[in-house]
């Protein structure tokens, strides 16, 4: 009996959190937009509607999925007390996936906006880092169509688009910040923006579009690539799955080839104190599209001076906004730091065209998808 | 009292708690602000120097020979002198101890229970470590062998779990800034695998011999929590951020993330903490008692209850916790390694002297 009651007194003392917060009485952030205007840090967040986290529950009435609100400040902490004032119940910070960044706080007040994100206990590193050109406003307003959830799109889950067709590598707080702070090192960000591709019978959706990488080296800003000019990158990223390679002859398509998970080396070489650097890119692939007869050999060529003519003219592009792109200097402070440190200018290695100097790429075709190495239309012998 | 003994198997895994989660979550964010990158390697010449002493630790341990520490100084040098090397050996476990409850309290306030003020939480965590403490030694390695595999298996779930968010490279390049910083790291690692002195404290309750190669191959495993959770705090956060993280370990268990909606898994984190400390702390009183013998049951439930009391009164000490935080890197951690080094030492010198005959029949017959 003695034991009895005193385990019973034990069990008062578990009387769980104090002063918690019941989680259908707070609002939740998904993703968070951060921008810089008239020296002012300007912050919005995007809070989402909590029952399309469970889309499968049909919900009965209609009511926007997404809200958002802005805050102005001169901190970001201060912008972000800007947005309490009007906020009508608790915020909570945990499920923050996505952090966007406007061009102009980029250039200005990046680590101030970081540091606080940082700091605060209730965010993780988690949260995806874009970059945008767009309006932040009209970025965080998109959601997805067709009743998917928002938790699911580019800001919740951007991985599946990636791994679909790889481009620019979603890139997680922790390996940014991680990119920002190893010497010689550049992180790489998608570069996002509202596009209208898509439309049903009723209305047009804005979508949200990733379109670019922007580059930063330590504290600064070094432009966004886009389009071709970009193309490079996608043969020197760890996590690139699966992405389309197009050759023609005589400006006419030839074939289109899927090309899957690309590896390669960076090899920095010092000749009478000046470095070079070799890129070397193995990958295979099959075909996906075919529209004329080559043979196996003449289409491998193309590949190969297809990616080799993708990855200079990224690294040249690059080199116009002053990005190191590859990340060479940080190879060479990997293999060899005495010599980068001798080399380097402020942590800054100095890059020229030449300064890369051969890119050998070793593509491989090694099937031709469900149909054989002929184009649809032909006979066969 | 005099049947409670355990195997040195049970034994060594109550020290595999009870160091490693001090290696664990302690000394790994001295050890990478001092020594950077190569925090690895300094963990590496720890354990070749701790290869020496524990063959002094063993050496000592071979001339005790079951006899309690008291008891043992007594014989050679005296009852004042054995008074105050066991009451310098009992103050520095109950600090060891209090550091160990701060680091709970903090972690707990600072990270998942902001609002909740941190006495509380130590409080009820210390009533639990006290009534555990009352019970003996087998009941704690009872409790051990249940904690410690889940431990274990959580650990491996973290690492196994991590391993997309982590990259190799960046624990290169290698001492690139030479051995200096390697070196200055060594007094962090070395605190957390010195702690194995603590098993001539507890040495009388062993049913058999520890050998010279279960020590070193334990001091091997005890290591391997250093070096794992700090390689991969490099792999995952890089060197300048993981210096400036307050519980690089806990972080690792943040960014687990399986898929869209297995995330947030860190509250297994807490499990690991909490059960981790709860043995630390309760063996660490546990072994007060056993260094300073009482051998009146009401006596000696009043002193460990004047013990918990203690502990709680120095953790609200501290101002800030960067404050905190400074004492215990600069002063404390240091502290105990030149302590637990020079008591080392001590114990060596004395296990020359003879035992004088008197004291010889005294101890047969107690």
């Amino acid at each position: 009996m003695k034991s009895i009651t005193s385990m019973m007194i034990i069990f008062l003392l578990l009387t769980g959190c104090m002063n918690a917060n019941e989680i259908e009485r707070m609002y939740y952030v998904h993703g968070v937009g951060l921008d810089y205007v008239d020296e002012k840090y300007e912050v919005h967040i995007q809070v989402m509607n909590f029952h399309t986290m469970a889309k499968e529950m049909q919900s009965t009435f209609e009511e926007a999925e997404t809200i958002v609100a802005k805050g102005v400040g001169p901190t970001p902490v201060m912008a972000i007390h800007d947005i309490y004032q009007s906020t009508p119940q608790r915020i909570y910070w945990g499920h923050l996936s996505a952090l966007v960044f406007t061009e102009a706080a980029l250039n200005t007040g990046m680590t101030e906006l970081l540091d606080d994100f940082l700091r605060f206990n209730e965010i993780r590193y988690t949260p995806w880092i874009f970059s945008t050109k767009s309006n932040i406003d009209d970025l965080l307003t998109v959601f997805p169509f067709l009743d998917a959830s928002p938790v699911l799109g580019t800001f919740g889950n951007p991985e599946d688009g990636y791994s679909q067709s790889s481009f620019v590598a979603p890139k997680r707080k922790h390996r940014f910040i991680l990119e920002l702070n190893e010497p010689g090192k550049s992180a790489n960000i998608p570069n996002l923006t509202v596009e209208d591709r898509w439309h049903s019978d009723k209305e047009r959706h804005p979508v949200i579009n990733v379109s670019g990488v922007s580059s930063l080296f330590g504290e600064e800003y070094r432009g966004t690539l886009e389009g071709k000019d970009m193309y490079g990158l996608r043969w020197l990223q760890e996590d690139t799955e699966r992405t389309p390679v197009n050759i023609s002859k005589n400006d006419e398509a030839v074939a289109v080839i899927m090309m899957k998970k690309p590896d390669h080396k960076i090899t920095p070489k010092i000749e009478n104190g000046e470095v070079s650097f070799t890129i070397e890119v193995d990958v295979s692939g099959g075909i996906l599209e075919m529209h004329q007869q080559e043979s196996l050999d003449f289409i491998e060529k193309e590949v190969t001076k297809t990616i080799e003519n993708e990855i200079r003219t990224t690294y040249e592009q690059g080199l116009e906004n002053n990005a190191d792109i590859y990340h060479l200097s940080n190879e060479l402070f990997k293999k060899d730091p005495e010599a980068w440190h001798e080399l380097t200018e402020e942590e800054e290695l100095s890059l020229t065209k030449e300064t890369l100097k051969d890119i050998n790429v070793q593509a491989e075709v090694i099937h031709s998808g469900k149909n054989r190495h002929i184009p649809i239309l032909t006979e066969t012998e | 009292m005099g049947e409670d003994k355990i195997s040195r198997l049970y034994l060594l895994f109550i020290f595999y708690t009870t160091i490693g989660l001090k290696n664990h979550l302690i000394i790994i964010p001295p050890l990478s602000e001092t020594a950077g990158r190569d925090a690895w390697i300094t963990v590496i010449f720890s354990i070749a120097l701790h290869i020496l002493w524990l063959f002094l630790i063993y050496y000592i341990y071979k001339k005790m020979n079951g006899i309690p520490i008291y008891q043992w100084i007594m014989n050679r040098v005296g009852k004042v002198t054995a008074m105050l090397i066991c009451l310098s050996i009992g103050i520095v476990l109950l600090l060891l101890a209090t550091h160990s409850i701060t680091e709970l309290g903090k972690w707990t306030s600072i990270t998942y229970l902001p609002f909740t003020p941190d006495l509380l939480i130590m409080v009820i965590f210390a009533i639990l470590c006290l009534l555990t403490t009352l019970t003996n030694l087998r009941t704690i390695a009872i409790l051990n062998g249940v904690l410690l595999p889940v431990i274990v298996l959580l650990g491996f779930f973290v690492m196994f779990a991590n391993m997309p968010n982590k990259d190799a490279s960046l624990l290169l390049p290698i001492l690139e800034k030479g051995y200096m910083p390697v070196f200055s790291g060594i007094v962090y690692s070395s605190a957390g695998l010195g702690e194995m002195v603590m098993i001539l404290f507890i040495q009388h309750r062993l049913k058999n011999q520890v050998k010279y190669w279960q020590l070193l191959l334990f001091t091997l495993f005890v290591s391997i929590l250093i070096i794992g959770p700090l390689t991969a705090g490099y792999m995952e956060f890089g060197v300048e951020e993981l210096k400036r993280l307050r519980f690089p370990t806990y972080e690792q268990w943040a960014l687990i993330s399986m898929g869209r909606f297995i995330e947030h898994v860190d509250f297994l984190s807490i499990f690991q903490w909490l059960a981790g400390s709860f043995i630390r702390i309760s063996f660490l009183i546990y072994l007060i008692t056993q260094v300073i013998p009482i051998s009146n049951r009401k006596w000696k439930n009043m002193f460990v209850i004047g013990l918990y009391s203690i502990v709680l009164s120095i953790t609200q000490l501290p101002k800030s916790d960067m404050e905190y935080l400074a004492f215990v890197n600069q002063i404390f951690l240091p502290g105990t390694l030149i302590y637990f080094i020079s008591l080392t030492v001590t114990l060596v010198v004395i296990s020359f002297i003879p035992e004088s005959q008197k004291e010889v029949k005294r101890h047969e017959t107690a």
